[in-house]
């Protein structure tokens, strides 16, 4: 392919979005083909995470009709039949179609309605790929949210919710810091509620999914004054790092947390000690060359040679996070090497 | 109510992009955003090109992007075929001019209008068939052309091998193969065609009958056999009835124990009425509706077009099938009924072999797949609740 934006299409970026507001109707402004690759990859990727009831997605169904005469009353009259549902919030996603033919997908959503109706523009190509799909939805949902007082929690930002793992690496990164005795204010966005989403500016901490999230970051910083840490937790040394920077954020001696998460991965090591002295090579993919450092790392701690003989071992990407995620890569490295 | 929850089945860019992906030694080019080029790309696992089209392309136009492209691909195929999206279709570029005037009238490149505004997978599936205007072969009488066979079918691969198989032992050889398989441009055309989903007929060759469905095999099978045959009629005398009567012990057994499901069918309607139609004579079965994803006509069972999840739901709701035929969209929206995958999308589920639905052991396989899902749904927690 030979793409800008090979990271799939930027409706799927915000469908990743709203379809994990629960009780939230996303509404697809265009052809009924570009609605069905979605919820037929949402579908696919939500029943291999065991998630078997695909999200409700609807779609205009656009035809030539429309194209010739323009769709902007086809999307009131679906809006206000979507409504009758009686859903928390509808989010109208527009498509190239639409943004081609020029309707005014903002003013149609500005109307009056009794049900909240917000307009994330995603207009295929012209609103970028994957990434930037994901980052508009973000900071359209994040406009409702007011600024409140802050408690000592973190809200975690840009959750891959496509991916396989999404649920493991949550539950690393909670208990991580539930180590440091911290709570997770909202996860922005992960089966949040509406009520939820109002409530982002509480948090005293963002804590990014990882650094192509920065412009929410940003962008929450401007609105809330909320600061953030730009990643979660990658390798083991970056696990107790971020352990120390959550300390120092919200001024709490980690000394305890740390050291007993040292123990931990010094067990773990242990625990793959049958890997000692193996030759590998790292499985050549994209981001090979990005994650490089943490396969080093775990080279380093157990004993590896890297050679171009070695048996072939992954570097996913995104990397496993945390100390877990180590754990569940490391039981894939001994199987490839049959150690 | 003007929604579409759900959409369940592809646009006529899918189709198109379907159908000549299976063309052996042609590239297929995607002319349009990298989002109408993700879907096909990661469903037909066969590889794809996309201009990913810009917001600068559309202003200044979108014939540079293409001849990027192109010039990219220049010398790894035989010939290429650029899908024009929904947006060059609004802006209404003259592609095929742009393209002669660069690479000349010569240049194998086809171009093809589907905008998935336009229509369904099946008329762009057929549009692609069309354009590529293929020619009868002289040295090919003796062989038999296969079409209906798709790329985004789970059963394509084991369709072919099935009819194949069936052609071999009918005496005949297999024409070109429309569009999977070794099928190329450059495929001869024999001048008779068999058809391994009725649904994706082409016009090409003279029909001489389906291979769907034990009743349509005992019409095509002896055509076959009188025309390329010597005259042994092994398949029609024995094959197909020994198989017939493997069917028949088998469904009389699940009889003496079980009543007969009744049936919800989803999926495209003439495989689903053929499909019907066989549940009916040896199993008995009630079929209680056939929800067709592509425009229905009138059969022997009850047919009404579900295009999205929405109604998929209510149709459930109100039938309560204790069998289902489908997609996994069907199965999650009823999980407490006996399930057999027909239809694609098939997620959550491991497909290693090449399993048809075409042919005689299609229907083997596909009665099998029906016997062992409902009595697995008698042993099952799930036994007497209905959707």
């Amino acid at each position: 392919m030979t793409s800008l934006y090979d990271d799939g299409c930027t409706l799927t970026g915000a469908l990743s979005v709203t379809t994990e507001i629960a009780r939230c109707i996303t509404l697809i402004h265009g052809p009924s083909g570009c609605a069905h690759h979605n919820f037929s990859l949402l579908h696919a990727l939500h029943a291999a995470q065991g998630r078997m009831v695909p999200p409700l997605l609807i779609s205009t169904d656009m035809t030539e009709k429309e194209v010739i005469f323009g769709g902007e009353r086809l999307l009131e009259e679906t809006i206000r039949s979507v409504v009758k549902r009686r859903p928390d919030l509808v989010c109208v996603l527009s498509t190239c179609v639409t943004a081609t033919i020029g309707d005014d997908v903002d003013a149609v959503c500005h109307g009056s309605y009794q049900t909240p109706v917000v307009h994330i523009p995603t207009g295929g190509f012209i609103g970028g790929g994957f990434l930037d799909g994901h980052i508009q939805a973000l900071v359209s949902l994040s406009l409702p949210a007011k600024e409140s007082e802050k408690t000592p929690s973190v809200n975690l930002i840009g959750e891959k919710t496509l991916e396989y793992e999404v649920n493991e690496h949550y539950q690393e990164i909670k208990r991580l810091l539930s180590l440091v005795g911290v709570p997770v204010n909202v996860r922005f966005v992960s089966g949040t509620t509406f009520h939820d989403l109002a409530h982002l500016g509480r948090a005293s901490l963002n804590i990014l999914r990882d650094p192509s999230m920065v412009p929410v970051g940003e962008h929450l910083k401007r609105e809330f004054g909320t600061p953030f840490i730009e990643s979660f937790p990658l390798g083991m040394e970056g696990t107790l790092r971020f352990l120390e920077r959550v300390g120092s954020h919200f001024s709490i001696d980690v000394t305890g947390a740390v050291t007993g998460e040292e123990a931990i991965q010094k067990a773990m090591v242990q625990d793959f000690s049958s890997l000692k002295g193996k030759r590998i090579i790292f499985d050549a993919s994209p981001m090979t060359d990005v994650h490089s450092c943490y396969g080093y790392e775990l080279a380093e701690m157990l004993e590896l040679e890297i050679h171009e003989q070695g048996d072939p071992v992954p570097l996913p990407d995104p990397f496993p996070v945390g100390t877990s995620g180590i754990r569940r890569l490391l039981q894939r490295w001994r199987r490839r090497c049959h150690a | 109510m003007p929604e579409c929850a759900g959409p369940l089945w592809p646009c006529s860019l899918t189709g198109a992009a379907a159908c000549l992906s299976g063309v052996r030694g042609m590239g297929v080019i995607i002319h349009g955003s990298a989002g109408c080029y993700f879907y096909p790309a990661t469903t037909l696992h066969s590889p794809l090109y996309c201009t990913s089209l810009s917001d600068q392309d559309i202003i200044l136009g979108t014939d540079e992007a293409l001849v990027r492209t192109i010039d990219s691909l220049q010398g790894k195929y035989h010939s290429l075929s650029v899908l024009c999206t929904c947006t060059p279709a609004i802006t209404g570029e003259d592609i095929r001019a742009v393209l002669e005037e660069r690479y000349g009238e010569s240049a194998r490149i086809l171009v093809l209008d589907a905008p998935g505004f336009t229509g369904e997978y099946e008329e762009g599936f057929m549009a692609g068939i069309s354009a590529l205007r293929l020619c009868a072969s002289e040295g090919l009488l003796q062989s038999v052309n296969i079409d209906g066979l798709s790329l985004m079918d789970p059963f394509w691969r084991g369709n072919l091998q099935e009819i194949q198989r069936l052609l071999r032992l009918a005496g005949a050889g297999c024409g070109a193969t429309l569009c999977a398989g070794e099928f190329s441009c450059d495929s001869g055309l024999s001048p008779c065609t068999v058809h391994a989903n009725p649904d994706l007929r082409s016009s090409y060759g003279g029909s001489l009958g389906s291979m769907l469905g034990i009743s349509r095999l005992k019409k095509t099978l002896p055509l076959l056999e009188d025309r390329y045959g010597d005259g042994g009629g092994r398949l029609s005398e024995h094959i197909l009835p020994d198989a017939e009567e493997r069917i028949c012990a088998a469904c009389d057994k699940y009889l003496k124990r079980f009543n007969p499901p009744s049936v919800g069918l989803f999926g495209q309607c003439a495989s689903m009425q053929e499909i019907a139609s066989m549940l009916d004579e040896y199993l008995g079965v009630e079929v209680l509706f056939i929800a067709s994803r592509n425009t229905p006509f009138n059969g022997p069972f009850p047919v009404e077009m579900v295009r999205d999840y929405g109604k998929v739901q209510e149709m459930l709701e109100r039938e309560r099938p204790d069998l289902i035929l489908g997609s996994s969209f069907e199965q999650t929206a009823c999980p407490s009924a006996a399930f057999v995958g027909v239809t694609p999308p098939l997620r959550g589920m491991v497909k290693l072999h090449a399993r048809p639905m075409a042919g005689i052991e299609g229907a083997l396989a596909l009665v099998e797949s029906v016997l062992n899902a409902c009595m697995d749904h008698q042993r099952s927690p799930y036994s007497g609740i209905r959707c």
